[in-house]
C-alpha cells in the first residue's frame, strides 16, 4: 500500500466560540471535530455529507485557508499547523483548492492569463519569458483554447470557468488537489464533463485527489474509498471496494435512500409497464 | 377551485427581437397534475415559468397565448394580474434566503400575504399563519413565527416560501427549481410536500428543473428543453426510459454512474446561446445521430406513441443509442 501523502490527525474547529478572553466561551458545536484520516499517494478520496456536516471546513483546515483550533495535518510527514507563515507559504502550492462556485472564485477584472501568470509568479514557478507558454499549456490541459488567455471571465460559461478555476489549482503544480463541490452548482451534463476531467488529470498528473460532494452516487463513481460526515465529524468510511449497498451507518442509507435516481424509478416504470400487459 | 394552466406558440424574444429565448413553446398543466419542465441553464424553462405570471423584463417581447382557466393572462393588466397572482397562481423560488424579506418576522410575512388577498382580522390571518407553517412542516408554528428568516435552515425557509406561495389557497403552483440549493435529505422532505399538497388539494404544479431525477419523482409528464424549445414530452416513464430524442439520451446518459465505464458519459460541446441558434435542428452540432436531414431545415415535434413526441427526424435510430455514443475524451470538449 503506497505511504499516504497526507493525514490529519484529530483535527477540529469551532468558529464563533473564541470570545473576549474574559468571557466565558460561547456554547458552539465544533464545525470539525477528531476529523482523521488518511489521503494515499495517487489516490482519490471522497467525502460525503449534508450542508453544514463539516465537509467544507476539513478543506479549508487541510489546506490551512484556516487554522485548525486542534490536531494536526500531516503533508508528506510534516505538521504544516505547526509551521510559521513564511514556511507555510512556500508548502501551500503542493495542496491546490478548487472551489464550487466558479463566478465568484475568479477575479472579474483580470484576464485568465494574468489569473494564471500570477499563481506561477507568487510560487516562482516561472520565469517571465516562460510563462505565455505555460499559461497556453495549462489551458490546453484542461480543454480550453490558448486564445482563452486574453479573455475575462465573463467571457466563459459555468463549467468554462471551473476549468479556468482548475487550471490555476495546476499552475502551482500541486501534488494534493482538493475538489470541494466543483460539480455542484454546474449542470448535468457539464457536470460529467468537468468530473472526467478531473479523473483524467489525476492520472495524467499522478495527483492525489480529495473529493467533497453531497451526492453520495457521484463520489462513489468518483472515489474508491469515501468518508461520510454528519454533524462536523467522521461517521463512516466506506472502504475501496465496498459497495454502497455495504453502507452500516444509518446516516449513510438515509443519505442513499434521500436521493432520487434514474435506477429506483426504472424498476418502479417496469413494474407498471408489466402490470397494463397483464 | 383549481383552473389549468395552458401556454400556446409562446415565443419570447429580447434585443428587438434578435435574441429568441423561447421559440414557439406549448405545454399544458391541468388541475391535480404535475409537469416537469426539464432544461439546462440557458433553456428558457425558467423564463417560460416567469411569463405565466407576468414576471418577465420590460424589454421582453412576447407572442402567443397563456391561459388560466378562461383568463388570457398576457392581456390582463398589472393590477389584474397582481390579483390573480397569489390567489390563483403562486410560484416558489429557488433561492429562499434572497427572496424573504430578512427584517420580517415570517409569520407576518405569511400572515400580510393572507391580508392582502382576503378581508380577515389580524389575529384570524396570524391563526391561519400558524396553521400553514404546521402543514408545511414547520416543528413548534406558534413559536416559530416570531422568528426571522436568518434563523431558519435553507430546507425551512424554502418550507416558509411554500407556505407563504400556498396562504392565499392557488389552483397552480409553479416551482422554479426549488431544491437545487437544498442538500439531499432536505430535499426529500420538500419534494414529499410538493407531492402532497398537489395530490390532496389538487393543485396543478408546474416544476422546473434541470435534475431529471428530481422531476420523475414527482411528475406524471415530463417536457425536456433545449435551446428554446421543446424537444421531447410524454409521461414521464416513456421519456426516461424511452427517451427518443438523442439529446434525452445524452442528459440521461450523463446520469448514470455504472463502475463498469472508467467516465461519466457526457454531451460533447454546449448549447448555442439565443442569438446563434441554427434554423435547423439546434441540437445537430452535438449530435451523434445527425444527418444531412437534420440540416435541411426546422424540425417539427414528430409523433412517436401514447402522447409522447419528440423533435428529431431519427427517433427510429434513437432507441438503440446507447451511453457509449456519448462517451468521449474529455479533453476533446469544450464546456
Amino acid at each position: 500500500m503506497p505511504d499516504p501523502i497526507l493525514q490529519t490527525v484529530d483535527l477540529g474547529k469551532t468558529y464563533g466560540a473564541r470570545r473576549r478572553f474574559w468571557q466565558k466561551p460561547a456554547n458552539v458545536p465544533p464545525a470539525l471535530a477528531d476529523a482523521t484520516l488518511e489521503l494515499r499517494q495517487g489516490e482519490i478520496l471522497g467525502v460525503v455529507g449534508e450542508s453544514g456536516s463539516g465537509k467544507t471546513t476539513l478543506a479549508r483546515c487541510i489546506a490551512l485557508l484556516e487554522r485548525p483550533d486542534t490536531g494536526r495535518v500531516l503533508f508528506e510527514g510534516e505538521d504544516l499547523t505547526k509551521l510559521p507563515e513564511a514556511a507555510l507559504r512556500r508548502r501551500r502550492r503542493y495542496i491546490q483548492t478548487v472551489f464550487q462556485d466558479p463566478y465568484s472564485s475568479l477575479n472579474p477584472r483580470q484576464r485568465i492569463g494574468d489569473t494564471l501568470a500570477e499563481v506561477m509568479l507568487v510560487h516562482g514557478l516561472a520565469s517571465r519569458g516562460e510563462q505565455r507558454d505555460r499559461v497556453a499549456a495549462l489551458l490546453e490541459q484542461v480543454g480550453l483554447p490558448a486564445t482563452a488567455a486574453a479573455n475575462f471571465p465573463s467571457a466563459f460559461s459555468g463549467g468554462q470557468r471551473q476549468r479556468i478555476c482548475i487550471a490555476r489549482a495546476l499552475a502551482a503544480e500541486p501534488k494534493v488537489l482538493i475538489a470541494d463541490e466543483p460539480v455542484s452548482s454546474l449542470d448535468v451534463s457539464v457536470q460529467a464533463q468537468i468530473v472526467n476531467l478531473l479523473l483524467d488529470l489525476k492520472e495524467r498528473l499522478g495527483l492525489s485527489v480529495i473529493f467533497i460532494g453531497h451526492d453520495l452516487q457521484l463520489i462513489n463513481f468518483i472515489a474508491p474509498r469515501v468518508i461520510v460526515m454528519l454533524g462536523g465529524r467522521i461517521v463512516e468510511t466506506l472502504p475501496e471496494g465496498s459497495s454502497l449497498a455495504d453502507a452500516k451507518h444509518d446516516y449513510t442509507r438515509a443519505l442513499l435512500q434521500a436521493v432520487p435516481t434514474l435506477e429506483k424509478l426504472d424498476a418502479a416504470y417496469r413494474l407498471s409497464q408489466q402490470q397494463n400487459m397483464a | 377551485m383549481a383552473e389549468g394552466l395552458r401556454i400556446d406558440n409562446l415565443t419570447i424574444a429580447f434585443d428587438r427581437g434578435r435574441q429568441e429565448a423561447i421559440s414557439d413553446l406549448s405545454l399544458q398543466v391541468s388541475p391535480g397534475e404535475a409537469l416537469g419542465l426539464v432544461g439546462e441553464s440557458g433553456s428558457g424553462k425558467s423564463l417560460a415559468s416567469r411569463a405565466a405570471l407576468g414576471l418577465l423584463p420590460a424589454n421582453a417581447k412576447v407572442s402567443g397565448r397563456i391561459t388560466l382557466g378562461d383568463r388570457s393572462l398576457l392581456d390582463l393588466s398589472p393590477g389584474q394580474l397582481q390579483a390573480i397572482r397569489g390567489s390563483r397562481i403562486a410560484m416558489i423560488f429557488q433561492d429562499p434566503m434572497s427572496s424573504l424579506n430578512p427584517v420580517v418576522r415570517v409569520g407576518d410575512a405569511i400572515s400580510q400575504v393572507i391580508r392582502s388577498h382576503e378581508t380577515v382580522s389580524r389575529g384570524e390571518a396570524r391563526r391561519r399563519a400558524i396553521e400553514l407553517m404546521e402543514r408545511v412542516g414547520i416543528r413548534s408554528p406558534a413559536e416559530r413565527a416570531t422568528s426571522y428568516p436568518h434563523e431558519f435552515s435553507g430546507g425551512m425557509r424554502q418550507r416558509i416560501m411554500i407556505a407563504m406561495a400556498l396562504a392565499a389557497r392557488p389552483g397552480m403552483l409553479l416551482a422554479d427549481e426549488p431544491t437545487t440549493a437544498l442538500d439531499v435529505i432536505v430535499q426529500a422532505g420538500i419534494l414529499r410536500l410538493l407531492d402532497e399538497l398537489r395530490r390532496n388539494e389538487g393543485m396543478g404544479l408546474l416544476l422546473v428543473s434541470h435534475d431529471l431525477a428530481v422531476v420523475a419523482s414527482l411528475c406524471d409528464h415530463i417536457a425536456v428543453m433545449y435551446a428554446g424549445q421543446i424537444v421531447e414530452e410524454g409521461r414521464a416513464g416513456d421519456v426516461l426510459f424511452r427517451p427518443r430524442m438523442p439529446y434525452t439520451v445524452g442528459l440521461l446518459a450523463s446520469t448514470q454512474r455504472s463502475k463498469s465505464l472508467r467516465r461519466l458519459a457526457s454531451i460533447p460541446g454546449r448549447p448555442p446561446a439565443p442569438g446563434e441558434r441554427p434554423n435547423h435542428c439546434r441540437f445537430a452540432d452535438r449530435c451523434p445521430l445527425v444527418t444531412d436531414t437534420c440540416r435541411a431545415g426546422p424540425i417539427p415535434m414528430f409523433d412517436v406513441g401514447e402522447g409522447q413526441r419528440a423533435r428529431c427526424v431519427r427517433t427510429d435510430k434513437v432507441p438503440s443509442l446507447g451511453t457509449d455514443a456519448f462517451v468521449r475524451d474529455p479533453l476533446a470538449v469544450d464546456a
